[in-house]
This record gives structure tokens, sequence and C-alpha cells, in this order.
């Protein structure tokens, strides 16, 4: 099969910086396939797919070494205007790739640039619409589209311009894990549909869904490729898997728990793999019958729950919230929530189900349109509380660290919320000094903090917001854009805090950090209070949680799509499935 | 969250109506409304345009706020020249000795380089003019991007043959508005969680405090400049001619349109030169 891209001996070294960030990268990408290139984040992967279009160096200024082909067409002194009628990039923020104030016309965007007849534009506009699900979409404004919706809308664009070859930096890293499907699904039709080779970066969050769907990997790190092939095989090499600290797929997490996993020629990465992966140890150990309950999982651990405590750390009565747009938005509705102090919760829901605007209403930053509602926090009214004293009982860590940053150092950056509290200068730098310890990071306390990378900026806004020691702390995406090891890091950190006794609320769409992490889990769908219990009661009712776009961990689906053989609906660690197996196996052998 | 200075659409009359048209209408309105002082031809104007604005839906809750900033913004400006028109030959519409009628005289007429200032009947016309001529201009602006989607704003220009910067520069500004309105919410939410707050009666400090405000607001400009100029050449933006998305047939009401603000226009012209229509 031709190469639809292919590089040889690229180098690529942005301006000002001291090191390469692609180094002697040689690749060669099959037409018609879904490649995807896997790394943490700084692995070089968007520097790369900017290299293919020529955005660098035409619009990021960087030196550029070796030869790149895409769709037969030499790189090189090649505008990126001309090349997107070969290959298109489809970036991970899709709020700042929309260029119009309409969908159709943002789908337009593209073809009327190429100067196409407009006959030709609007047929090729609706289609496009229709390919991703969003016909009748054609006159919103797409800010007021789900993110979900939004990705698609610039997938629309891109499809748009049928070029032969489209790259998804990230394309699900901000979505709910339906709205992942679905934009993973118009992928695929696209691919198989039109023939496009479709190029996909990830850094690790979304690796399940990716794996789905690509049929080819490279596996970069500091710049290079140090690994390809099939999925299952590149991830049969365990040892650079852990070298580049990246979170494999939950049911090849289990296989490499698996005492035969050395033997394995190709890892399990997709859910009905590993469901193969399972179904051929229970028929080696002569488990035939597949109605026989597996033994020992009676005695698995249930949740730890957390005792009711006088004051609730959070109550919350028939909150309503209407936003006055044309038409309005009724994005509360009659919320009635109460959380014990010291408990963990994660907030679940598609995108615009509420999550966003009810966390809001906790801090106070939004009102309740409703007079008769009542939000109470650690005992204080709300609505009534002023701010510098509320922000003492609950805090926020917004979902984009930089809006909290703006001090020269890390120590001002740490110190600047106990002093605007009022608190003296001796006081405000010990509780500076220990949040900044906190998250490992004292010792940069004088080093400058604007322009640290994505990684270091969370730690420290989390820093930051420690500092004022909030007794509810309200986590949006904590560990959105962060590479595996420093998700583990935030959520270590946030575990710690709450074992010190204080509540965390988690908003987020990663369905496994929320069975590993949260002692109970709050589904909003539409508003409303969906689902509300132990994340063993949410993720066992797959049918249900589908209903508001959600679907339980990998692990969980895997262990229900084996419920025949006795495995129970609510495992929520590849620990805890890896035990029942074992467990099971040899209670099957020995009987 | 609803923005000031953005499309919506609305199945309107005036949202229906060819982009040139559009421009014309509200560039009348924006011209003329913004050029004549005299209150008798501008609140009418503001009226008619009111009533425009209430047919193609305009939120017009959305704009008071930036109306009354303006408007303090202007006064601060402009509202000392109202003090400084004391000399009836000032006055070429009004009756001059009616205009320059004194009403509190702040300083006589031998005052060096000032001359006389005083509180006339014509200064308190020019401090009514003030609020009416900016809200003819800030309203009719509205009006145009509220009915006017991006894409017409564009083909319009380069209908117009504007060079490809011009088109460019005014296509992100425009998606830029709400998109910075929108930032600049979610900063302030997360600096007030820090205990950040703008409450001080010292000028300068208060100016100090906006930092917290500006310095993620700077970080966040830029990567959104970079990412839709980015988005833009990605999706063949400076290619070469670009199609224009809307025909640009006419219809009736459209021509009629045109040909009343052409004949307006240039009776205006005349009037002003001729009879110092709109002056005081």
């Amino acid at each position: 099969m031709p190469a639809a891209v292919s590089a040889r001996q690229l180098t690529v070294t942005h301006l000002h910086a001291r090191k390469p960030a692609l180094r002697e990268l040689s690749f060669a990408v099959a037409s018609g396939s879904i490649t995807c290139f896997l790394g943490q984040v700084g692995a070089g992967k968007s520097t790369l797919f900017k290299a293919l279009n020529g955005l660098i160096p035409t619009v990021v200024p960087a030196k550029v070494d070796g030869q790149i082909t895409v769709a037969g067409q030499n790189v090189h002194g090649k505008d990126t205007a001309f090349l997107a009628q070969f290959i298109t990039l489809v970036f991970d923020d899709p709020v700042l790739q929309i260029v119009s104030l309409t969908a159709e016309e943002d789908v337009a965007f593209g073809p009327a640039n190429m100067n196409l007849p407009r006959e030709e534009i609007w047929s090729r506009v609706h289609a496009a619409l229709e390919r991703v699900g969003l016909a009748g979409f054609e006159k919103r404004d797409p800010r007021t589209m789900s993110g979900g919706e939004q990705q698609l809308l610039a997938v629309a664009g891109a499809l748009a311009m049928r070029p032969s070859i489209i790259a998804f930096d990230e394309p699900v890293a901000m979505l709910d894990p339906i709205g992942k499907q679905r934009v993973l699904q118009a992928i695929r039709e696209l691919n198989e549909q039109y023939g496009t080779t479709v190029l996909i970066a990830e850094s690790g969050t979304d690796v399940e869904a990716v794996c789905e769907f690509a049929d080819y990997l490279f596996l970069m790190d500091k710049g290079g490729i140090i690994a390809e092939g099939k999925p299952g095989a590149v991830f049969c090499r365990r040892d650079l898997i852990e070298l580049t600290k990246l979170k494999a797929p939950q049911v090849t997490r289990l296989a490499y728990q698996l005492e035969s996993s050395e033997a394995l020629r190709t890892m399990p990465t997709t859910l009905g793999e590993g469901r193969e992966l399972v179904l051929g140890l229970l028929q080696d150990s002569e488990c035939s019958s597949p109605h026989t309950p597996l033994r020992g999982i009676e005695s698995r651990p249930s949740a730890p729950l957390v005792a009711s405590t006088p004051r609730p750390a959070v109550e919350v009565k028939n909150l309503h919230h209407v936003f006055p747009t044309d038409p309005p938005v009724h994005a509360l509705r009659g919320i009635q929530l109460t959380l014990e102090a010291g408990d963990f919760v994660a907030l679940l829901g598609q995108n615009g189900s509420g999550k966003t605007t009810l966390a809001l209403h906790l801090v106070g930053m939004e009102k309740p349109t409703n007079p008769d509602a009542a939000v109470v926090i650690d005992g204080l009214e709300v609505q009534s509380t002023p701010l510098p004293k509320l922000v003492r009982s609950v805090n926020y860590l917004f979902q984009n660290p930089s809006d909290q940053l703006f001090c020269e150092t890390f120590g001002e950056e740490v110190t600047f919320g106990p002093r605007a509290l009022g608190l003296a200068g001796n006081e405000a730098e010990s509780l500076g000094r220990e949040a900044i310890r906190a998250v490992g990071l004292e010792h940069l306390w004088n080093e400058f903090s604007l322009g640290a990378d994505r990684s270091t900026e969370t730690l420290l806004s989390l820093a930051s917001v420690l500092s004022m020691r909030p007794r509810v702390l309200i986590a949006d995406e904590p560990t959105g854009g962060l590479d595996y090891s420093t998700a583990q890091s935030v959520m270590q950190i946030l575990e710690q805090y709450n074992r010190m006794g204080n509540t965390i609320i988690m908003i987020t769409h990663d369905m496994e950090l929320a069975a590993q992490h949260a002692r109970r889990i709050v589904v909003l769908r539409e508003g409303e209070i969906w689902m509300d219990g132990t994340p063993q009661d949410v993720f066992s009712k797959p049918e249900r949680l589908a209903q508001t776009r959600l679907s339980p961990p990998q692990i969980t689906r895997l262990a229900q799509s084996l419920a025949e053989w006795g495995f129970p609906s609510d495992v929520l660690s590849v620990d805890e499935f890896a035990r029942i197996l074992q467990t099971g196996r040899s209670d099957k052998s020995g009987a | 969250m609803a923005v000031p200075f953005h499309y919506e659409y609305h199945n309107t009359v005036f949202h229906n109506l060819n982009p040139l048209a559009k421009l014309l209408l509200f560039s009348w309105f924006m011209f003329f409304g913004g050029l004549y002082l005299d209150p008798r031809i501008t609140v009418p104007m503001l009226v008619a345009l009111l009533a425009i604005l209430h047919v193609a839906r305009l939120p017009l809750a959305r704009y008071r706020s930036i109306l009354l900033v303006a408007t303090v913004a202007t006064m601060l400006g402009r509202g000392y020249h109202s003090i400084l028109i004391a000399d009836p030959a000032m006055y070429k519409a009004y009756p001059q000795g009616w205009a320059s009628t004194l009403l509190v005289e702040l300083t006589g007429p031998d005052f060096p380089i000032l001359g006389r200032t005083a509180i006339t009947y014509g200064s308190l016309l020019y401090l009514t003019a003030l609020p009416v001529q900016l809200a003819n201009v800030v309203l009719s602006v509205a009006g145009l991007l509220h009915t006017t989607s991006l894409g017409d704003i564009v083909s319009v220009l380069s209908r117009l043959r504007a060079p490809f910067p011009v088109t460019f520069m005014s296509s992100v500004s425009l998606r830029f508005v709400p998109l910075i309105v929108e930032h600049i919410e979610s900063i302030k939410r997360a600096q007030s969680l820090r205990g950040w707050s703008m409450e001080t009666r010292n000028p300068i400090r208060k100016v100090m405090l906006l930092r917290p405000l500006l310095v993620p607001l700077a970080r966040r400009i830029v990567r959104a400049v970079d990412t839709l100029t980015m988005s833009a050449k990605n999706r063949a933006m400076g290619l070469g001619p670009v199609t224009p998305l809307v025909s640009f047939e006419f219809a009736r009401r459209d021509r009629l349109i045109c040909a009343l603000v052409v004949v307006v226009s240039t009776l205006c012209i005349y009037a002003t030169f001729v009879w110092n229509f709109g002056s005081l």
C-alpha cells in the first residue's frame, strides 16, 4: 500500500529552544489507515502534526531538517493554505478552531477559501453536517453547542474540505464517553467510506477509546519513535510503556497482571480482545460451564462509607437555575443534595448536564433563579456569606490552571490567596509553604512561575487553592490535559487532603478516575440528579448510565460482558478483576 | 453566557436582508447618528433605530452597562466642551440669543485663553446630545453584528475587494469579542475565589489590582490568537480568491432600502452643508 504520509530524518527545533522537539524521525503511514501517534504530553506529537501541514515553520517558527511527503507533495516550502487541500488538522480545543458564528458557515469556511462554486460548498456543508450527525444544527451558534457537538463541528469542517488525510490532535480529550464514541465513530466512517487516511495524536487519557479504532500505532517518546506496530503488538513492549509512563488500556493492564502474560505475542487493547483473553483462560482452566458462578466473589470488600455527621458539608435544597438566553436554558431543575463532611464525591454527567453550573452555585459564583432555593456549605448560607469568608470553607480548582496564575514566582502565587484574605505575612507564608510542599514543588519557591508547563501549572494552581485550606474543595477535571503520571500525583494529593477530613467534589469525564477514587457518585442529566450512590451502585447499571451518555470503565464493562461466567457487574478496578479471575480459576481447577 | 456585539440568528426581516443593504442601513445610522448633534434630529433617529432593533429582536438589556460606561467616559472626555460654547456665533441651527443665554457664568470674556465659560441652554443641549449620539453609534454597530453573520461580513468585504489582511483581521476580531468576554468572566471567577477584589478608593491601587485579571487574560488571548490563526490557515484561508457564501442578488426590499439610504444620505449631506442640518 502506498504511503499517505512519510518522513525521513525529520528534525524540528523550535525557535529559541535548546533541544529539538523531533529528532531524526523516519516513518511511513499507509494510505487509508487509521494510525495513532501515542506519547506523553511533550513527546512531540503536536509538533509532528504541525510540521506535516506546514504550520511549522510557516506560522510557528522553527528549524526543520529532513523531508516530509504528504499525499505525494514535498511539504518543504509549501504554505499551510495550499497543503490544506491534502491534509487538514483538527485541534484538541474545539472552541478555538471554530472561526464563524453559525455552524453552517463554519463548515463552509474551508471550501469557500478553496474558491469552490457556491452550490458545491453548500452541498458539501450539508453532507458533512449530516455525516457527523449535526443535521438541523445549521443556524446554531457554535458557542451554544456542547463540547462534543463542537468537536463534531470541527470534524465536519475538515470533512467538507475533502482532504485525503485528516490529522486529529487529541480529538476526544474534552468529551464525555459517548461523545468520544460519536466522534471516533464519525472518524471511522470517514475512513471507511472515503478511504481517508486518519492520523490521531493521543497522550494516553483516551487510549482505550482510540485503540478500539486504530489500525497501527507509533509509540513516541522525547521526540522520537520508539516502537511501532499493531496496537496489541506495541503494548507487548511493557518495558517501553512503563518507560514512557503511559496509561495502557485496562484490559492490557489486566493481561500484564496475569502469570501467562509473557507468553502473549499480542496484548489485548480492546474490550473484545480482553473478553477473548479471559474466556480463553477460563476454558483452559476447565471452566467449561459459563452458568456456574465463580466462587470467591462474596468476599469482595464493599466501598467504605462515610458516617453521617451532625453538620453536613454541603446542603442544596430545591436549586433551579435558568440562563436568560433566547430560548432560556433550564440548567438546573430542583437539585436536592446533601454531602457529608469528609466525603469524596465524583460529579458525572454529559457535556452540558449542569455539573459546572451546580459547582459554581456551591462557591457563590452563580445565583439561584428561584427564591426558595438554599445552598449551605459548612453551615454557611452561600448567598448571604461574604466571599472572603466563604472561600475559607469552599474553594474551586478550575479546569484551566492558567486562569488562576499571574504572580512571578511560585512562592508569591501560593501566598496570594492567604494574603488576600488578610492573613499576616508569616502566617500566609507558612500556609503557602505547607501547600507547595504537599504538591512537591517546594524546591521551586523562588523560581519564575509564568511559562511553566501544563503539569507544573496544575500542581501550582492546586497548591494555591490548598493554601487557603478550604474544608470543601471542588476540582473541575483535575487531571484534564495531564499525562498519566502527573494525573496520578494530582489524585494522590486530593486523596491525602480528603484523608485530613476535608470534602472533595470532583467533576470528571474520566470514569476510571471516578471508580478509583470516589466513594460516592452523583450523575446529573439535563439539570437533574439522575443517579446517586456508591461507584458500585452506579457503574453496575450501564443501561441507566447510557441514558446520560456515560459508560462504566472498560474493566467494569468487561466484567459485565462476562456476567454469564459469574463475574459481578460492579467490578471497579483491574486488581479486583484479576483477583476474582485468579480465585475463580483456582477454585474451578481445584474442584 | 449571553454576550453583546454577537450574531444571533432569528427569522426577522432585518436578518434576511442582503448583507450589503444591512451594511448601508446601519452605516447610515452609525455615520449620521454619530455626526449630528441636534437632538431634534438624533432623538428621532434613535427612536427609529430602536424600532428596527426591536423588530430584529436585539436583546437591549445586554447593552445597558456598555452604554452607561461609554456615556460616563464620553461625559468625562468631552463634557467639558459644553461650558466652552458660550459664544453666540457658535450656534448655527438654534437661535443664537436663546442658545447662548447665560444660566451660570463660570469665567468672564476676558479670562486668559479660555475666554467666557458658562452653562447656557446651548451647553445643556450639547450635554443631552452626547449620550444620544453615543447610543446611535453603539446600537447601530450592535444591530449590524446582531443581524449579520461573520461569513456575510467577510463576504461583503471580499465583494468590496478589501485586501486579505483586512478581511482576516475583521473575521478574527469579530470572533474574538464573545471569546474575550467569556475569558474575562472565567478569570474573574477564578481570582475572586482567591480573595481578589477591586474594592478600593485609591485609583493607583485599583489599576495595580487589575494585574490578576490582565496577566491570565493576556496569556489566554495570545493562545487564542495563535490557535485561531493556525485554524484559519489550516482551513485554506489565504489560498486565493474566496467564494462569497451568500448570493448578492438583491430582492425588491433590498433595492428599496439601498435606494432610500442613498437618497436620504444625499439629502442629509446637502442639508448639512447648505442649512447646517444637525448642528446646534
